[in-house]
Parts: C-alpha cells; sequence; structure tokens
C-alpha cells in the first residue's frame, strides 16, 4: 500500500502539526519540488545582501564577541585574579561557562545522529542549522578551559610528549579526559558537519554565476557528482559516524561530569551525575533550536522547510527531556533524604535555603516546572510562548551549572573552610562576551552556508520514494 | 476506513491470526510446569532448614525477573504509540498480551509477604535504631508507608495495562482510528508514570535489600536492566508462534532485526549506567558505598561480577554486532537466550549476595558501615557468602525462576488467545509489514 | 558533448576520446525503472547521478554492501587499544606514579581515556574512507563538461554508460536508453 502522492502543493501556512495516522505527515509545506527546495536554500547565499536585521544582529554580536577576546587579554596578561574565583571555589564561571557550551553543543549531534538512527525524517529540516550550534558552542565551550588554566601558553602539558623532566600527564586525571574528550568531540562535529554539507555545496557550485563561487564551492565540495555509487559509501558513512557520534555524546557529558563525581564532596560525588549531564546536554541543546528556530525561518523565509511540525516535535523532545532532568532533581532529593547522611541532607537544604537559594530555585522552575506549558499544543505552536520557554530552559540550565558548581563546594565538610563566592565583573562580561561569539559564528554561517541540508530535505518528499521493479513481486 | 478493511483479506488465513486451540493447550503446559516447579521449589528451600530465608530470596530473584519482563513490554507498548513507530505494528499484540500480566504478579507477589521480615532488615525497628543514618530514614523506611507505595505502584501499572490492552482489542473490533489517537494522546503520561513507576519499584524492592547502602543511579540502574528484557522475550515469542504456523509472513527478518538492535542498544545501556555506578564508587572510595561492591568481591561472588561484566557487555558488544546476528533467527535466538541469562545474573547478583546479611551475624556486620571490611570478617561470617551457590540454593533458585515465569506464560498465552496475534486493523499495520530497513 | 545524430557513424570500436553515453530522466522512479532494464540488459560500467540518494537504488544497480563498516571497527578497536597501551607506557611502566591510592594501570579510570579514542578513530577513518572509496576529491570529470549535468545537484536524474563497458555501443547503447523513456541521450567526450 502507498499513500504517497506524486505532487503535492499544500499552502505554505497549512497547519500540519495535526496527527493522521493513516497519511504521512506532510513534511514542507508550499509546493513540494525539487527546484523549489534549492532555491529556497540557495537564495539565502546566494543574494548579494543579507536581510536588513541581520546587519544590526551581526555588529552587536560582533561586538560583544570582541569584548570577549579583550577580556581574554586582560586576564592573561593580569592573571586570573580578575574572576571571583577563590579558596575554595577554584573554578567558578569560567568552568560553568564551559559546562554550559557543552551541554548546548550536544543538540546537533542529537538530531543528526540519534534521529537519524531512529529514522525521523523531520529532523532534516533542521540538522544543519542544528550541527551548526553544536561546532559554534564547542568553540565557546573550548576556550574557558584553555583560559581556566592560568597560564594558557604552558597548555600543550596536558598532551602526552616525552619531554626533559621524563615525565608524563596524569591518566587518572578527570581534567585530562576532559581535554581528550572536549577535543574529539570538536573534531568529530566538525568533520561530521562538513561531510553532510559535501553535496550541499556541490549544489552551491553548479548554481554558481561567478568564477569565484565556483572555484570555492568547487574546492568545497570535492568534485562531489551525485554518483549512486558514492551515495551508497557516503550514506554507510554518515550511518557509522552517527552510530559513533551517539556514543560520544553520552561519553563527552559523562566525562565532564566526573570532573566533580569521582570526588568525594556532597553534591559532587553523585552515581547519577554522568546520565544528569547528557540528559541536561540534550535538553539545553534542544531549547537552543528551539529558541533559535523562531528567528531563523522568519528572517530568511524558510517557513515551508522548517515547518510547524518540526518546531512541534522540537518543542516535545524538549518537554520530553525537560521530564527526565526532572526526574533526576528529585531522585537527588530524594536519595539525599533517604542516604540518611547529615552531609549529604545539608548540601540540598543549602541548595534551596543557602546563598545561593536563588540559583536552586530558578533550575527547578526553569527546568522542571516552566517547560511542562508545552504540553499544551496551544503552547506549541505558539511563537512567543515556545521560544521565550527555550529561553527559561537555558537559564536554568546555566543556573543548574551554577549551583553545582558553586554551591557545593563553597560549603563543603569544614564551615572554617567555607567561602562566599562572588563574581566580579570580567566574569559576567566573559560570560556575555561568549554568546556575542556563539551569535557571531551562528549569523555567519547563516548567511553563508546553506542553513538546511537540500539534499536530505529532497530525499524525503513524496516525489522521491519510488516503487523498486524487482522487489515488487516479492512484496506482498 | 477502506484501506485497514482491504488489507484484512491479505493478512493471511484465520488459522495464522489467532492461537484458537493450540493456545489453551499451551496454558495448560505452562500452568502445570509452573504449579510443580513452585511446589518443588518449595521443598527444596524448606529442606535447607534456613526458615526458608533462600526460598524467598530465590523468589524475590524470580519475581523481579518476570515483572522486568511485563513491565518492560508495558514500557514497550507505551512507547510505540508515544513515538508512533510503525515497524512495531506487527508485534505490538504480543508484548500487550506481555504486559497483560500484572494482576498475576500481583497475586504472586503475595507469598514474598510472610517473607518481608527475612528479606528486608528495615522491617526491624531495633535494626533501623541501630546507626544515626539509619534512624534517620524511618519516615521512609517503614512497613506502613511500604504498602502504600506498593499499591500505588499495583494500581498504575494494572491500570495503564488494561487500557493500553483494551483500547487495542476494541479497536480490532471496531476499527475505529480514534482509539489509535487516543492511545497516542495517553501514551505521553502514562509513559512518565510507568518510567518512574519501574524506577521506584527498583528502589523498593531491590534497593532496599541493603538499607545502608545509597547510590543516586541505582533506580535508573535497574530500570536498564529492566527495559531490556523486552527485546529479548518478543523475538522467543514471535519465533515460537511462527514455529506453530501463525505470523508466517508478517513478522519478517526486518522486524527482528530492528528487536536485535533494540536488544544490543539496551545491553550496551545497561552498561553505561553500571560503568557509571561502578567507576564513580570505586575513584571515590566512600566505605558507604563501596561496601555494595565489597560484598560482591567477596568468595565466588567476584567471579559472578566478571562474568556478569564479560557476558553481558563484552561478548554481546562484538558478538551482536554482525548484521544476520539479528536477521538470521536462530542466531538471534541465541542472543536473545544468551540476554535473558544474563539478565537474570544480573538480579541474581543484586539480590542475592544479601542473603548472608540477613543472617542475625549478617545484619551486625552491616549496620557499622564504617567499619564494615569483608576482608577483616571472621571466616565463619564471610562463609555465608557462599549460601546462595550451594546446589540445593541455586536448585531452589532454578526452581523459582521456572516456575514464575512458566506461570506467567501461562496467563500470556491466556491473553493472547483471547484475540488476534496482532492489530488486524491497525491502519499502520501495511506499512509495518511491509517495513525495510536501511 | 555531439549528439547521436552527428556522431553515431563517426566513433570507431575503441570509442576513443569518448566517455560514455549520458541520459536524463524526469524523476525517482524513472531513473530507478531505466537502472533495472540496464542491469538485466548486462551493462558492467555505469552509474546512476542524482541530488539525493534514492532508497533502493542501490538494490537494483546491485551495488555490493560498502566494507567501510569493518574497517572502521578495526581503526576504532585499535585506537582504544594504543589509548590503553599508552596510559600504560606513561603511568605504569616509564614513570610509574601513584594517583589516589589507585592501582598504576585501572582500567575503570583509562576506559575514559580509551573512549574518546576509540570515536575519534572511527570518525576519522570513516571519513577517510569516504573519500578513498569514492576516489574524490576529483575536481576535473567529463561530465562536468555537460551543461545539463548541472542539474544533478539540483533536479536531474541521470543515467551514465560507460564508454569501456563491453556491451557499449554509441549507438545501440543510447537506443536502449531513449527506449526506457530517457528525457535526451547525448554522448559525452572523454
Amino acid at each position: 500500500m502507498t499513500l504517497a502522492v506524486n505532487e503535492v502543493s499544500v499552502p505554505v501556512d497549512f497547519d500540519n502539526t495535526g496527527e493522521d495516522i493513516i497519511h504521512p505527515p506532510v513534511l514542507m509545506t508550499g509546493e513540494a519540488s525539487y527546484k523549489r527546495v534549492t532555491t529556497l536554500v540557495s537564495r539565502i547565499i546566494e543574494a548579494p545582501k543579507a536581510p536588513a536585521i541581520w546587519y544590526p544582529c551581526f555588529f552587536l554580536s560582533a561586538g560583544l564577541a570582541g569584548l570577549l577576546f579583550a577580556l581574554i587579554g586582560y586576564e592573561v596578561f593580569t592573571g586570573v585574579g580578575v574572576w571571583g574565583n577563590n579558596s575554595p571555589q577554584g573554578w567558578g564561571f569560567p568552568i560553568i561557562n564551559f559546562v554550559f557550551w557543552v551541554g548546548i553543543a550536544h543538540a546537533g549531534t542529537l538530531i543528526s545522529a540519534i534521529l537519524l538512527l531512529f529514522r525521523q525524517k523531520w529532523r532534516t529540516g533542521i540538522n544543519r542549522f542544528a550541527e551548526a550550534t553544536t561546532v559554534f558552542a564547542v568553540v565557546c565551550a573550548g576556550i574557558f578551559p584553555g583560559i581556566h588554566v592560568g597560564r594558557p601558553w604552558f597548555a600543550y602539558w596536558l598532551a602526552p610528549y616525552p619531554n626533559i623532566m621524563g615525565d608524563w600527564p596524569n591518566f587518572y586525571s578527570p581534567l585530562l579526559w576532559d581535554a581528550l574528550a572536549v577535543g574529539t568531540y570538536t573534531t568529530v562535529s566538525v568533520l561530521f558537519w562538513y561531510l553532510g554539507m559535501i553535496p550541499d555545496l556541490a549544489t552551491l557550485r553548479d548554481r554558481a554565476t561567478t568564477r569565484f563561487r565556483h572555484t570555492v564551492f568547487g574546492i568545497l565540495s570535492m568534485g562531489w557528482r551525485g554518483s549512486a555509487r558514492h551515495w551508497k559509501i557516503y550514506d554507510r558513512a554518515l550511518l557509522v559516524i552517527a552510530g559513533l557520534a551517539t556514543c560520544l555524546v553520552m561519553g563527552v557529558s559523562s566525562t565532564v561530569s566526573t570532573d566533580f563525581a569521582v570526588s568525594q564532596i556532597p553534591g559532587w560525588h553523585e552515581t547519577i551525575f554522568p546520565p544528569l549531564f547528557t540528559v541536561g546536554a540534550i535538553f539545553s541543546g534542544f531549547a537552543t533550536i528551539l529558541f533559535l528556530a523562531y528567528p531563523v525561518r522568519a528572517i530568511f523565509g524558510l517557513k515551508s522547510l522548517i515547518t510547524d511540525r518540526h518546531l512541534d516535535n522540537v518543542a516535545k523532545i524538549t518537554l520530553f527531556m525537560a521530564s527526565i532532568v526532572f526526574y533526576i532533581y528529585l531522585i537527588e532529593f530524594f536519595t539525599a533524604y533517604y542516604s540518611g547522611s547529615t552531609m549529604e541532607r545539608y548540601v540540598y537544604l543549602n541548595w534551596m535555603f543557602g546563598p545561593y537559594w536563588w540559583a536552586a530555585w530558578a533550575m527547578l522552575v526553569f527546568n522542571g516546572v516552566i517547560p511542562q506549558v508545552l504540553w499544551f499544543k496551544k503552547a506549541r505552536k505558539t511563537w512567543w510562548i515556545a521560544a521565550p520557554v527555550g529561553l527559561f530552559c537555558l537559564a536554568g540550565m546555566w543556573c543548574e551549572r551554577f549551583v553545582i558548581i558553586i554551591s557545593s563546594i563553597t560549603h563543603d565538610f569544614l564551615p572554617s573552610s567555607w567561602h562566599h563566592f562572588v563574581p566580579t565583573w570580567v566574569d559576567y562580561g566573559m560570560l556575555a562576551g561568549s554568546f556575542g561569539l556563539f551569535f557571531t559564528l551562528f549569523l555567519l554561517f547563516c548567511r553563508f552556508v546553506p542553513v538546511v541540508a537540500m539534499y536530505e530535505v529532497k530525499s524525503i518528499l513524496p516525489q522521491s520514494h519510488v516503487h523498486l521493479p524487482k522487489a515488487a513481486g516479492e512484496k506482498k | 476506513m477502506n484501506d485497514a478493511s482491504q488489507q484484512i483479506i491479505k493478512l493471511g488465513s484465520r488459522d495464522e491470526l489467532y492461537l484458537q486451540n493450540a493456545g489453551t493447550r499451551w496454558m495448560g503446559i505452562f500452568a502445570g510446569i509452573g504449579i510443580v516447579a513452585l511446589a518443588a521449589a518449595f521443598g527444596v528451600g524448606a529442606s535447607l532448614h534456613d526458615h526458608l530465608r533462600q526460598f524467598y530470596f530465590s523468589y524475590l530473584t524470580a519475581w523481579i525477573f518476570c515483572f522486568a519482563i511485563a513491565a518492560s513490554a508495558l514500557f514497550f507498548v507505551i512507547g510505540h504509540h508515544l513515538f508512533k513507530s510503525s515497524w512495531s505494528s506487527v508485534v505490538r499484540r504480543l508484548a500487550e498480551g506481555l504486559a497483560g500480566n500484572f494482576v498475576p504478579l500481583l497475586v504472586l507477589f503475595l507469598p514474598i509477604i510472610p517473607g518481608m521480615r527475612q528479606l528486608y532488615p528495615w522491617m526491624s525497628r531495633m535494626y533501623m535504631n541501630s546507626s544515626p543514618d539509619l534512624h534517620n530514614k524511618i519516615g521512609f523506611l517503614n512497613p506502613q508507608f511500604f504498602a502504600l507505595r506498593m499499591a500505588l505502584y499495583a494500581a498504575a501499572l494494572i491500570g495503564i495495562s488494561l487500557y493500553m490492552r483494551s483500547a487495542s482489542l476494541r479497536q480490532d473490533q471496531d476499527g475505529k482510528v480514534k482509539r489509535l489517537l487516543n492511545l497516542q494522546w495517553h501514551s505521553a503520561w502514562c509513559y512518565l508514570t510507568i518510567f518512574w513507576v519501574i524506577n521506584l519499584v527498583g528502589a523498593d524492592l531491590v534497593m532496599t535489600l541493603q538499607p545502608t547502602w545509597i547510590s543516586y543511579i541505582e533506580p535508573a540502574f535497574f530500570f536498564a536492566a529492566t527495559g531490556m528484557m523486552v527485546y529479548a522475550v518478543l523475538p522467543l515469542l514471535a519465533m515460537a508462534l511462527q514455529a506453530g504456523g501463525r505470523l508466517k509472513d508478517i513478522i519478517t527478518a526486518e522486524h527482528y532485526e530492528d528487536m536485535g538492535r533494540w536488544l544490543y542498544a539496551w545491553a550496551m545501556f545497561w552498561t553505561y549506567l553500571g560503568f557509571a555506578q561502578y567507576m564513580l564508587i570505586w575513584y571515590a572510595n566512600k566505605p558507604d558505598e563501596t561496601m555494595n561492591y565489597l560484598i560482591r568481591d567477596m568468595g565466588p561472588w567476584v567471579i559472578i561480577t566478571i562474568v556478569l561484566f564479560l557476558g553481558h557487555f563484552i561478548i554481546p558488544l562484538f558478538g551482536m554486532l554482525p548484521r544476520q546476528c539479528k536477521r538470521v533467527k536462530p542466531l538471534l535466538a541465541f542472543w536473545c537466550i544468551w540476554l535473558l541469562f544474563f539478565g537474570y545474573l544480573d538480579f541474581f547478583e543484586r539480590i542475592q549476595p544479601q542473603v548472608w546479611s540477613a543472617t542475625a551475624a549478617g545484619r551486625k556486620a552491616m549496620a557499622g558501615v564504617h567499619k564494615f571490611n569483608p576482608y577483616a570478617l571472621p571466616h565463619s561470617l564471610a562463609g555465608l557468602a557462599w549460601m546462595p551457590l550451594h546446589p540445593a540454593a541455586l536448585l531452589t533458585s532454578l526452581l523459582c525462576l521456572v516456575g514464575l515465569v512458566s506461570l506467567l506464560l501461562a496467563h500470556t498465552f491466556y491473553l493472547l488467545q483471547k484475540g488476534a496475534l496482532l492489530p488486524i486493523r491497525d491502519p499502520k499495520l501495511p506499512e509495518s509489514i511491509a517495513f525495510e530497513n536501511f | 558533448m555531439t549528439t547521436i545524430a552527428t556522431s553515431s557513424s563517426s566513433a570507431g570500436s575503441e570509442h576513443a576520446g569518448l566517455f560514455g553515453v549520458l541520459a536524463e530522466f524526469d524523476g525517482p522512479q524513472s531513473l530507478v525503472d531505466a537502472a533495472a532494464n540496464i542491469r538485466t540488459a548486462g551493462y558492467r560500467r555505469w552509474d546512476c547521478y542524482t541530488p539525493f540518494p534514492i532508497h533502493g537504488l542501490d538494490k537494483v544497480m546491485a551495488i555490493p554492501r560498502s566494507i567501510l563498516p569493518m574497517v572502521v571497527a578495526g581503526a576504532a578497536a585499535s585506537g582504544a587499544i594504543g589509548a590503553l597501551a599508552l596510559a600504560w607506557f606513561c603511568n605504569a611502566y616509564d614513570y610509574p606514579m601513584i594517583f589516589s591510592g589507585k592501582p598504576y594501570w585501572g582500567l575503570p579510570a583509562h576506559t575514559a581515556v580509551a573512549f574518546p579514542a576509540l570515536v575519534l578513530s572511527g570518525v576519522v577513518t570513516s571519513f577517510m574512507c569516504v573519500f578513498v572509496f569514492c576516489a574524490l576529491p576529483r575536481f576535473h570529470h567529463p561530465l562536468f563538461e555537460m551543461p545539463q549535468f548541472r542539474r544533478v545537484t539540483d533536479d536531474g536524474f541521470f543515467l551514465a554508460i560507460e564508454a569501456t563497458d563491453p556491451c557499449f555501443s554509441p549507438v545501440n547503447t543510447a537506443e536502449l536508453l531513449r527506449s526506457l523513456g530517457a528525457v535526451s541521450v547525448e554522448l559525452v567526450k572523454d
């Protein structure tokens, strides 16, 4: 039985969020032809000028990114004292930001890899720019541990190289694992992103009207010519990388969580930290997509490719992840109570009612309560509800990292070593600057790289579904 | 409805879609085996003269194993609706049958109740007052609250599984697509509820066997061990039915491959959570946590621990990787039985080392967690670790397992023969039958 | 870039200077149908060119399964073993040192080193394999000289039979393709 129709043309504003068991969902509105997919995406890059709103956004972001690099310069020349970090809180904002950005970095891999493994066709509309957020978030994340080491010019000491002192790095150290995991993740996400882009770069090459464009995209697309034999290898490789990247997503967040969890500090040493960090990462990644997708499709006119159904699904997954995050929070509180240990219990009371109470409550409300409005279809379909919810989730996840990193260590076993952590203006400036860097890269990406994976969208259009001449006899 | 009704013709004859008399026959056979095996288990358990201590532990292990099969089947059915899967429509009815076992499981839980004082140290108020940390959690670990929680879990499991099955059967009758849409709509909250319930059952029935031990991940780890079971049982059930001439052309290598992939994924997920727990406890080395692993490092248990790690992770990791292992029926059957065995061994390893701590001397040693050192225990006390591994004790465990699993299967066949073996008027069925993997 | 009418008689038995024949089809379904016929006709050196991977075309063309997963598995395993060996060499052999009361070489901790190494070598190998197995990058290809072939990355569906194929004949092959419903059939210069 086939229900695929050959020519689909539904209005651009068609509501495709409804549930219909019999018919496959409409994943592209408007005239669903190959040509239109190519045109819709390529014209963004081929237009001589970006949409008007792009320029103020870009200059604002670039300004903030400039601030980040200025502050890094200030920090490098002055020393780590410019931050609020002090004993016992030696980690402070840089590590909060690191964990935060690493978390966001997981959406792209997840959407591309896990949804690919789960055969979720709707991922094609959003995977490309989700992967882009991955790459840019990893860039932001990588900066912070780099400058946090204090003397970044000695960062190469992390590498196991034969040296005059005859010693080697400590392979038991979670910080070394971090460097390995984040380095691997950066490489993998860039390769995955680039490999997935090659056919689309070939599209731009073939559409190029100037010699310059033709040369640039020609080199970038590696001479791709759409051969069926190549597609077979290419698909296999993407599937294999997706499998490995899915494992890597879990591995990277879990590794980041060991920075805390291998210690003995109550509030840090929790065996659920690896899955908590993984789930939290996925959650913040999807929240980012939920937040970014609305402006992207509005500014670049992609409403027929990134349809309401895509965003509805993203919102549902955000809600799903929020529910698991909330589950883990509740299990944390329960287990702390259940331990019967004064130390464990104190940590959670201190979270909720101690000096940083606002962060803990923000974490619970923003991550656990506010996303629950997404249970309602009306909320998922309304941009001015869904997008802010995504923003709340991001704020909540930042607060979660604040709670974990700051609250636990500033109140450990020995009251005499308790110390209040106060961030400085440099801390806040760098946090804002990292957002600037992220958005600068993201805006450049939107302007110069195909925002939607054209060939993948084409492959899921109804007319791309073929009946196999030979198999027709075998199948009933 | 035109599409759906047309498909019924293609599905095959009535003999291929219904169990008919064979269902009753298998039900009788399994019920017979189950009752005999349980009676024998009781007999062997009683002959150990340990106040039935070993029998209760063996019975609890087998009960948890059966619970895991039913609960994971329920989770699978709800997940099918929640994620609007299409490939799994052909095995949905079988999973619904497995998931319909919560009423018999509730009845089969009753024999555990007289053994609660043997199984759970926290039933004794004196024990709970023996250390401040234990005293602090009397509010949670007391018989009344425990009974209330169990009642809530049972209500949720029975209610949701009944709804999932009956709505699906009614859809067979009237063919209303609306019923499936309702199932999809309700699946979201059902999914969360069942997720919580499985976690909490793990915390309540398994983690509290050693009330002094805590691990934040243990409920989720129990969930990971549970969730795998359905993917090991479903292919075996489908193969058995196909051998009996049912669903012959309906369940194909493509469906087996998907079930095999999920089995593989859950086995790896189990490893992920188990490794997270082990590595962090090993690294931080806190006495109240390492206790759990030290007990499993005593005497013969270290061998079981290593065998479990190899059999549940390393060997399937490579062994199940080739595509044919999930597509060729005998190969997949081998891996299903393999992982069912190691799934049982996992529950065995979680529950039965506590047999020794259920003795008076063991309890005394366990209460002083911070002084607990299994390597410094007197020989007589450490020797208790062997108890569940004596041949008679192992026989008790085996008989309990055979008995409870047979009763579970008897009831499953009872449910399966009541309707068609697949949701015949599910509009997704054609897509599911024609399904092909990439 | 000559049409059949002008070149059919001039091409010799060697088909010198000829890459093959390029046919365009109007959609995925007609391409798949044509591919099935070309395969039955006994051609060996031919290929389809599409804007996206068509599910099932590989079966119709009988493209063998790629050995890529095997190569990647090997690379991933050696990456993991290499990392474990490195940790052993550094911390247990060359400069033994006790960290937090642990053994010199401990699998639970060193898994965290082996795992990223496994993924990294696996992914980099898959990436390289794509280019090695596809013989890319290749910036010049006879097909790129055909103006209509620019649409292969947009909405064009092509089938090309190479002149090196034993069954190839500029006239008959083109005729066969035309009979299979090709929108256009043209010879491609090498």
